[in-house]
C-alpha cells in the first residue's frame, strides 16, 4: 500500500546517502591534498562542494513536499524531520572539508613545520563518523548511532594533541607561529566536524524512538 | 443520578454481538469528560458498532446484543431499569449523512426539546442552539423555511444544533463530515473545539488527519479489539502498538 | 478498435421499430378510450318523439294558456284536480307519494311543469335516436314522426341533465328515471367503507411495519393480506351476505335500535362489506408508504430521545401521508365501481325512497347501470349511458383529488 509514499521516502534516503558519499569523498581528497600538498586536488574539493550545497537544498524541498502531500505521521514523520535537520549538519561537515582543502592550497608551497599525522587522522575520523552517522539515520540503526557518537571523544583528544604539539612548536620558534596558528584553526574546525556528526546521530535516535538525547 | 456535571463514559468488558458475529471484544476504556475522543480503525473494525451501543441505538437492531458495562454517572446504561429513550436524551447522536426532519428549520431544533418537556423560552433555545453551531447568520431570516432546502454542510450543522438543543452531556458523532465538502468539514471541525468546552464528544472518523486535528485522545480498533488508546499526540507522534503505526501511516486499512 | 462492429444503422433501426411498437400500443389504448367516450356521448343525446296520452286542453285548469306559461299555482292546481278527478292515470295515491318525496309547494316551477308533463299528460317517448343518427338523419326522422306519430312532436333531448341527477328512480319508463337514489346510495356506502377501512387499515399497516417482529406468525398474516387483496370481489359479497346481512342481521338491520320492519340488506351492511373489501388494499398501500420512509428519519428522531410512538406520529406518518391518502383515494375509486358483491348483499333493483340512514335499503351507481342496461325498452340504453357518464365523471373527480393530495402535500412540504 502507498507505493508512492514508500518509494519517495526511499528516494530521499538515497539522496542522503549520495550527499554523504560526496562529502566523504571531499574529506578524503582534502586529506590527501593536505598531506601531499596538492593544490589542484584542493581546488577540486572546493568546486565539488557546489554539489553538496545543491543536494542539501533539493533534499529539503523534497522533504517539505512530502509532508505537504503525504501527511506522514509517527515514525515516517520523525524520519523526514530528522532528515531535514541532518542535511544542514551534513552541509556543515562538507564546509569543513572545504576549509581543510583551502588550508591545503594555501600551504601547498610551504614546507610543513612538522609532518602532519594527527590532522589527517582527524579528517579520516571525520569521514568515518559522517558516513556512519548518515547510515545510522537512514537505516534506523540505534547501536551504530551510539557508537559513532562515542567516537567524538577520539576527535576531541586528537584535537587536544594537535594543539599541544603545535603550541610546543610555536613556543619553540617564532617563525612557526604563522603556519602553526593556521593549522590550529584547521584542527578546531575538524573537531567541529565530529560535533556535527554527533548531532546527526542524535537525529537518528529521534527518528527511531522520538527522544532527544544528548551524548 | 446527579446530572449536574458533564460526565464521561466508563466502559468495562463490553462485548457486542450481531447474531453469531462477535463485533466488539472485551473492550474497556474511559471517555474523559469534556474531551474529544476519536475512534479510528479500518472499515468493519467495530467502531461504529461501539458508538451506537453507547446510547443504545443498537437496541433498534433486533440481532444486536450488548454485554458488559457502559457506565454514565455511576449507572450502567444497559441495566434493566434504564429506559433507552432517556439514555438517548443525555447521550445524543449526529449521523454520517445529514438527516434533518422534513420540517422547518425552527421546528427541527425545537421538536426534540419539546418532546423532552422543555418548558423554558423555546425561541431563545432555538436561537442559541443555532448560534452555537455557527449557522445563525445563514438562516436567521428563514427559520420557517424547510430544513431540507439547506446545503449539506448547513444541514449537518443544523443536526448538531438539534442535538444540543436537548442539552445532552455527551455527543456521539458517526463520521459527521464524510459526506461533506472540505469547507463544510472545516467549519464543523472548528465547531468541535467550541463544543468540547461544554460536552464530551466521541467521534468516529475514517479521516486520519481529521482525528489528528480535532481529537484530544484517540482509540485505535482492529477487528473489534481495542489495540491502542492514548492521547492523540502520542498516537500520532510515537504509537506504542506497531499495528497502530501501520494503520495511521496508511500501510493497510 | 478492430474488435468492435458498431452496426449503428441496425441498432437505430431496431430502436426505431420498438418506438413504433410502443406508439402503436399507446394509440390502441387511446383509440379504445375515444371509442368508449364517443359511444357514451352518442347515447346521451338525441331526438325523441313525444306523444301525450292525454290532451292538455282537457286537463289544464287554464286551457287557453300554454303549458309553458302556467304559473306555479296553476300547475299545482292542475295536478291536484286531475288526481282527484281521476282524469288521467295520475292517482291520488301516486300524488301522495310524490308529495311525500317532496311537497308540491316546495318544488320549482320547472319541476312542477315536468310533473304535469310526465304524470298528467303522460308524455311518453315513443322512439328515440342517438346523437349521430339525430345529426345525420334529421330529415328522415322528421318524416318518420309525421307519418307514424302525427299527434306527437319531435324534441331534442339531453338524457344527461341536472334533472336526471336529482330525479328519483321510478321504474317503468326510461325518461322518468333519475339517478338520485343511486348517487346517494353510493355516497353513503363509500362513506361507511372509508370510516371503517381507513383507521383499521392505517392502524394495521403501522403495526405490521413498525411494531411487529419478523416471526412466522407475522409473516403469515402479511401473506394473507396480500392474498386477500386479490380475492374476487364477489367472494366479499358472499362474506357480507353471510355475516353482515344474516349473522349480524339484528345490528345491521337496525332491529336492535328499534327500527321497524327491516332486514339486513341495508346501507350499513353494504358499507361494511365494501370496507372489508378495500381494507387489504389500504393496508398494503399504507405499508408501502411507510416502508418508503428511510430509516435515517427514524434514527434521527430516536437520536434526540423520542419514543417509538412519537417518532411514528410526528415524523413517519406525516412524511408518508401523501402516499397513504393517494392510495386510499384509489381504493375508494375501485370501491365505487364494485357491483357484484353489492348485488349479492341485496341491493334493491327498484328503490322508491332515497336511502336516508344506516338502515335504509340501497342501490348504487353501478348497480343502477346494470339494472337499466337489462331493461327491454330501447330507451333505457340512453339513461344507462348517462349514468355511466356520471360514474366516470365521479371517478375522474376522485382521481383529481388523489393527484391534488399528492402534489399539494408535496408543495406544502417544499414551501412550508
Amino acid at each position: 500500500m502507498r507505493d508512492h509514499f514508500t518509494q519517495e521516502i526511499g528516494s530521499i534516503n538515497q539522496d542522503m546517502l549520495k550527499m554523504s558519499v560526496i562529502i566523504e569523498e571531499n574529506i578524503r581528497k582534502a586529506c590527501k591534498a593536505l598531506v601531499t600538498q596538492d593544490a589542484k586536488l584542493a581546488k577540486e574539493v572546493m568546486s565539488d562542494d557546489e554539489k553538496v550545497n545543491e543536494l542539501e537544498l533539493s533534499i529539503t524541498d523534497r522533504c517539505v513536499l512530502f509532508i505537504a502531500k503525504e501527511q506522514p505521521v509517527a515514525s515516517d514523520l520523525r524520519h523526514i524531520v530528522a532528515c531535514l535537520k541532518a542535511v544542514s549538519d551534513m552541509e556543515r561537515i562538507g564546509d569543513y572539508a572545504v576549509h581543510a582543502a583551502r588550508r591545503a592550497k594555501d600551504l601547498a608551497d610551504e614546507k610543513y613545520i612538522k609532518p602532519l599525522i594527527d590532522l589527517p587522522k582527524m579528517l579520516t575520523l571525520g569521514e568515518e563518523m559522517c558516513r556512519d552517522a548518515v547510515l545510522a539515520l537512514v537505516n534506523g540503526d540505534t547501536a551504530l548511532a551510539r557508537s559513532t557518537a562515542a567516537r567524538d571523544q577520539e576527535m576531541d583528544s586528537l584535537n587536544k594533541q594537535v594543539n599541544r604539539d603545535l603550541l610546543a612548536l610555536m613556543l619553540d620558534d617564532k617563525d612557526n607561529i604563522k603556519q602553526g596558528t593556521r593549522l590550529q584553526f584547521l584542527s578546531r574546525f575538524l573537531e567541529r566536524m565530529g560535533d556535527h556528526a554527533v548531532t546527526i546521530c542524535s537525529w537518528a535516535l529521534y527518528s527511531i524512538d522520538g527522544r532527544h538525547e544528548e551524548f | 443520578m446527579n446530572l449536574d456535571n458533564t460526565a464521561g463514559l466508563d466502559l468495562k468488558n463490553v462485548n457486542i454481538h450481531y447474531g453469531d458475529f462477535h463485533a466488539v471484544h472485551e473492550l474497556s476504556m474511559d471517555f474523559q469528560s469534556r474531551e474529544v475522543t476519536a475512534l479510528i480503525g479500518p472499515s468493519g473494525c467495530g467502531k461504529s458498532t461501539l458508538l451506537r451501543s453507547l446510547n443504545r441505538m443498537n437496541d433498534l437492531i433486533p440481532s444486536a446484543k450488548t454485554t458488559g458495562e457502559i457506565v454514565f454517572h455511576g449507572k450502567n446504561v444497559y441495566d434493566t431499569d434504564v429506559d433507552p429513550v432517556q439514555v438517548r436524551r443525555w447521550i445524543g447522536m449526529v449521523f454520517q449523512k445529514p438527516n434533518p426532519f422534513p420540517k422547518s428549520i425552527f421546528e427541527n431544533v425545537a421538536w426534540g426539546a419539546r418532546i423532552n418537556g422543555y418548558k423554558g423560552d423555546m425561541e431563545e433555545l432555538v436561537v442559541t442552539s443555532i448560534q452555537r453551531v455557527a449557522l445563525w447568520d445563514e438562516v436567521k431570516d428563514k427559520l420557517q423555511k424547510p430544513a431540507l432546502a439547506l446545503s449539506g454542510g448547513q444541514q449537518q450543522r443544523l443536526c448538531i444544533a438539534r442535538t444540543i438543543a436537548v442539552q445532552p452531556q455527551i455527543i456521539l458523532m458517526d463520521e459527521p463530515t464524510s459526506a461533506l465538502d472540505p469547507i463544510s468539514t472545516a467549519k464543523i471541525e472548528d465547531l468541535l473545539d467550541e463544543l468540547k468546552k461544554s460536552y464530551t464528544i466521541i467521534i468516529v472518523t475514517h479521516n486520519m488527519q481529521q482525528a489528528g486535528r480535532v481529537s484530544d485522545k484517540s482509540a485505535f480498533m482492529l477487528t473489534g479489539v481495542l489495540e491502542e488508546f492514548g492521547t492523540t499526540n502520542e498516537i500520532f507522534f510515537n504509537p506504542k502498538n506497531p499495528k497502530t503505526e501501520a494503520y495511521i501511516s496508511g500501510r493497510f486499512g | 478498435m478492430s474488435d468492435f462492429h458498431p452496426n449503428e444503422k441496425g441498432r437505430k433501426r431496431t430502436a426505431g421499430l420498438w418506438n413504433v411498437v410502443f406508439l402503436a400500443a399507446t394509440l390502441v389504448g387511446v383509440l379504445s378510450l375515444v371509442t368508449l367516450v364517443t359511444s357514451l356521448i352518442d347515447s346521451c343525446f338525441g331526438y325523441v318523439v313525444l306523444q301525450d296520452a292525454y290532451a292538455y286542453s282537457e286537463v289544464s285548469v287554464a286551457p287557453d294558456k300554454a303549458l309553458a306559461s302556467l304559473t306555479k299555482d296553476e300547475l299545482v292546481q292542475t295536478l291536484r284536480t286531475t288526481a282527484e278527478a281521476d282524469l288521467t292515470d295520475l292517482t291520488t295515491g301516486r300524488l301522495r307519494l310524490l308529495e311525500m318525496d317532496r311537497p308540491l309547494e316546495v318544488r320549482t316551477e320547472d319541476d312542477l311543469r315536468n310533473l304535469v308533463i310526465t304524470e298528467v299528460l303522460k308524455s311518453e317517448i315513443k322512439k328515440s335516436w342517438s346523437l349521430m343518427e339525430s345529426l345525420s338523419q334529421a330529415p328522415a326522422i322528421t318524416e318518420f314522426q309525421k307519418s307514424r306519430y302525427p299527434d306527437g312532436h319531435l324534441a331534442f333531448r339531453s338524457w344527461l341533465s341536472p334533472e336526471f341527477l336529482t330525479k328519483a328512480q321510478s321504474g317503468g319508463k326510461a325518461e322518468s328515471n333519475g339517478l338520485r337514489g343511486a348517487i346517494i346510495g353510493s355516497l353513503w356506502i363509500i362513506l361507511i367503507a372509508i370510516v371503517i377501512a381507513f383507521p383499521i387499515g392505517l392502524g394495521s399497516a403501522i403495526y405490521l411495519e413498525e411494531y411487529a417482529s419478523d416471526n412466522w406468525l407475522n409473516r403469515l398474516i402479511q401473506t394473507n393480506i396480500y392474498n386477500l387483496a386479490g380475492v374476487p370481489s364477489i367472494i366479499y359479497g358472499m362474506l357480507g351476505l353471510a355475516i353482515f346481512v344474516r349473522l349480524m342481521g339484528p345490528i345491521t338491520s337496525g332491529a336492535i335500535f328499534g327500527v321497524q320492519d327491516v332486514n339486513g340488506r341495508t346501507v350499513f351492511s353494504a358499507g361494511l362489506t365494501l370496507g372489508i373489501l378495500i381494507l387489504p388494499i389500504i393496508i398494503i398501500n399504507a405499508q408501502e408508504a411507510l416502508k418508503a420512509i428511510p430509516n435515517s428519519l427514524r434514527y434521527s428522531s430516536y437520536g434526540v430521545g423520542a419514543t417509538k410512538w412519537q417518532t411514528i406520529w410526528h415524523h413517519v406518518i406525516p412524511a408518508s401521508m401523501d402516499r397513504i391518502l393517494t392510495g386510499t383515494v384509489f381504493a375508494v375509486s375501485r370501491a365505487i365501481g364494485e357491483t357484484a358483491p353489492l348485488v349479492v348483499i341485496g341491493a334493491s333493483a327498484f328503490l322508491t325512497l332515497d336511502p336516508s340512514g344506516l338502515f335504509s335499503k340501497f342501490t348504487t351507481l353501478p348497480i343502477q347501470i346494470f339494472t337499466w342496461s337489462q331493461m327491454a325498452s330501447p330507451e333505457f340504453r340512453h339513461v344507462a349511458a348517462a349514468a355511466i357518464v356520471v360514474l366516470l365523471v365521479l371517478l375522474l373527480g376522485l382521481n383529481a383529488v388523489a393527484i391534488y393530495f399528492r402534489t399539494g402535500i408535496q408543495k406544502a412540504k417544499d414551501a412550508l
